[in-house]
């Protein structure tokens, strides 16, 4: 509307600063300690060193929760995915009544507070028998991931012509070779977003893998464990080796996702 | 033309409590350029896409070459469909769009590239076989659609819409390649539309539909001449209606403002109302009453130019509404101006009694 170049608000520009500053200064903070020589983290800093990182890499209870934690990730990114790709394609291709209840109750889980949703997992695994085990863990993980894949998926369905299916099966396509040779390879980028950012929320996730993981020790209730124990900048080693790794997979995810970006014609 | 292809018999479907198809039956023959027309919501695109498998009707039949159809999927059956938004494979070339159909369909690969080729030719779009959908105009994303349906080669086309997206220059053109189209391939068109325009210039015979029924089936010609009911001459244009009722005599129509004679009809039209229908292109005008056929007196209203031919709208003394079909020739006289009077005369035998 206005075709002059807009002054700068400098107020907008200093608020926006200070929230960043708010989310990020802890961030740095953990990652600049994760280097320094002191046992205390304390300002000026007393040197470089990497030896915070050498004595994380050789914990083995460090490594078998990055393990358990990998795994889990890599299934329940794996499960949740799919099962949020079903749900987003029956929304798509279906009307039917309670559609509004189906896709609410299918996005409730995250929304339910996760120290609720932990105890409800723990109570009701242990009633099947399902309680401290790793398979445990990852129905727990899917259960709250596949939410964030349905919502992208369905967001990338949207963007297609609700026509298209009948186009194809009218070209003599089935109903199991229009949804591989069309629907697929539309959502393909997505999927592979979801993916990542899946992995990415239950690599992340504590309260539900505190609750039913049991002896199996996800890196974050590791961590807990550490901290309670003790305060040393090996914490901060891991903290930064975590934050490196959720941020290049959502980084990684977003790289994917075509968002609302491809949008059919019309 | 005279072989039966594809059979509507009493087809039904229903929504919930709404039927939007309501006992269509309709016999199309092989080689038969068919559109079915009326105003949205009036069952065409229900008929349409139970002819395609997409939907199965509530009840009543579907035969193609005398074989009940209704329990085929879509898959299996042979009527490629042209929507209306085209429905192009997004992230697909131009090429793998067109390979589409021959690809379910198995052929081999070399056959595919070769038979792709030769419909994108002929639809003039082999030059961008390449490019994505995205980076088409309408007009080719028009080619293209029409191109993935006749890869195949089928016996019947169907197209809901095509032209209705097309800016209208486009829509002339459009219209004339589809006529040619069809002489070349011989295969049967049913061709889905609102525009009478569209129906009128390209159809064998017109399908009129209103509230999921079928109005009426005759030649565009047919159509216009002898329209089966009030709706059909409604919707048709170009017609002045007269409600009132048929005397005993049989040969005097009576309205609300006058009484019109009319040629005694064969047949009684059904019901106590009925309607006169007196096309605007049987009306005469000139400057006072000579006492022979009906005639009335009015004054122009306005003036409405259609390119050759001009509409007049009247205004009668007593407040009826006419409108008469001139020439631009007629027109150049300078006789006829706005709120000049004028006297509309039409002989009885160019009326045509309907029934309401």
């Amino acid at each position: 509307m206005n075709p002059a170049k807009p002054r700068p608000n400098l107020w907008l520009y200093g608020y926006v600063g200070v929230i960043f500053a708010f989310v990020f200064t802890p961030i740095i903070t953990t990652v600049v300690f994760a280097f320094d020589v002191n046992r205390y983290p304390s300002l000026p800093m007393g040197g470089l060193t990497l030896d915070w990182f050498r004595q994380v890499l050789a914990d083995a209870s460090l490594s078998r929760g990055v393990r358990t934690s990998l795994s889990v990730a890599l299934c329940s990114a794996v499960v949740a995915t799919a099962l949020g790709f079903a749900g987003a394609y029956v929304d798509y291709r279906y009307r039917f009544l309670g559609k509004n209840l189906y896709l609410a109750l299918l996005t409730l889980p995250p929304l339910v507070p996760v120290v609720i949703l932990g105890l409800a997992m723990l109570t009701f695994q242990s009633r099947i028998g399902l309680a401290g085990s790793v398979q445990g863990l990852i129905v727990g993980h899917i259960v709250l991931c596949a939410p964030f894949a349905l919502a992208l998926i369905r967001m990338r369905l949207a963007s297609l012509d609700p026509d298209i299916e009948a186009a194809a099966w009218n070209l003599g396509a089935t109903q199991l070779s229009t949804l591989r040779s069309v629907i697929l390879p539309f959502c393909l980028p997505t999927i592979l977003a979801c993916l990542f950012l899946t992995a990415a929320v239950s690599f992340d996730e504590f309260m539900i893998a505190w609750f039913v993981g049991g002896t199996n020790e996800t890196l974050p209730v590791r961590v807990l464990a550490m901290l309670q124990g003790q305060v040393s900048p090996r914490i901060n080693a891991v903290g930064t080796l975590v934050f490196g790794l959720s941020i290049a997979l959502v980084l990684i995810s977003q790289l994917f996702n075509p968002g609302r970006r491809g949008r059919t014609q019309n | 033309m005279s072989v039966t292809m594809l059979e509507l018999d009493n087809l039904e479907k229903d929504f919930g409590n709404s039927k939007a198809v309501d006992g269509v039956s309709l016999t199309v023959k092989k080689g038969e350029f068919i559109a079915i027309m009326g105003p949205s919501g009036c069952g065409k695109t229900s008929t349409l896409r139970m002819i395609a498998g997409l939907d199965s009707p509530t009840s009543g039949e579907i035969r193609l070459w005398g074989r009940r159809i209704n329990e085929d999927p879509a898959w299996k059956r042979d009527a490629p469909l042209v929507w209306q938004n085209y429905a192009l494979f997004p992230l697909m070339s131009v090429r793998k769009n067109v390979e589409f159909g021959l690809r379910q369909r198995g052929y081999p690969s070399a056959r595919r590239v070769r038979k792709a080729e030769e419909w994108m030719e002929r639809m003039g779009i082999l030059a961008f076989a390449d490019r994505s959908i995205d980076q088409l105009s309408g007009g080719q994303r028009q080619r293209v659609a029409l191109a993935r349906a006749l890869a195949n080669e089928p016996e019947m086309l169907l197209l809901d819409e095509p032209l209705s997206a097309l800016d209208p220059h486009l829509r002339i053109r459009m219209q004339a390649e589809l006529v040619r189209l069809h002489r070349e391939l011989n295969i049967t068109f049913i061709y889905i539309t609102h525009s009478q325009s569209e129906a009128f210039a390209m159809a064998d015979r017109v399908v009129v539909m209103n509230g999921g029924r079928i109005q009426q089936v005759a030649t565009p010609q047919e159509l216009y001449r002898r329209p089966a009911n009030r709706f059909v001459a409604e919707f048709i244009g170009g017609n002045n209606l007269f409600s009132g009722q048929l005397d005993g005599s049989g040969c005097r129509f009576t309205t609300a403002a006058r009484d019109i004679l009319v040629e005694r009809p064969s047949t009684p039209p059904v019901g106590d109302a009925a309607c006169l229908m007196v096309p605007a292109d049987r009306i005469e005008l000139d400057n006072h009453c000579r006492g022979s056929g009906n005639e009335i007196q009015a004054h122009i209203a306005t003036i409405e130019i259609n390119g050759s031919t001009a509409t007049l709208h009247l205004e009668s003394d007593a407040g009826e509404e006419l409108q008469v079909q001139t020439s631009m020739r007629e027109l150049d006289t300078g006789r006829y101006l706005v709120g000049s009077p004028v006297v509309a005369r039409w002989q009885a035998q160019d009326s045509l009694l309907l029934s309401a």
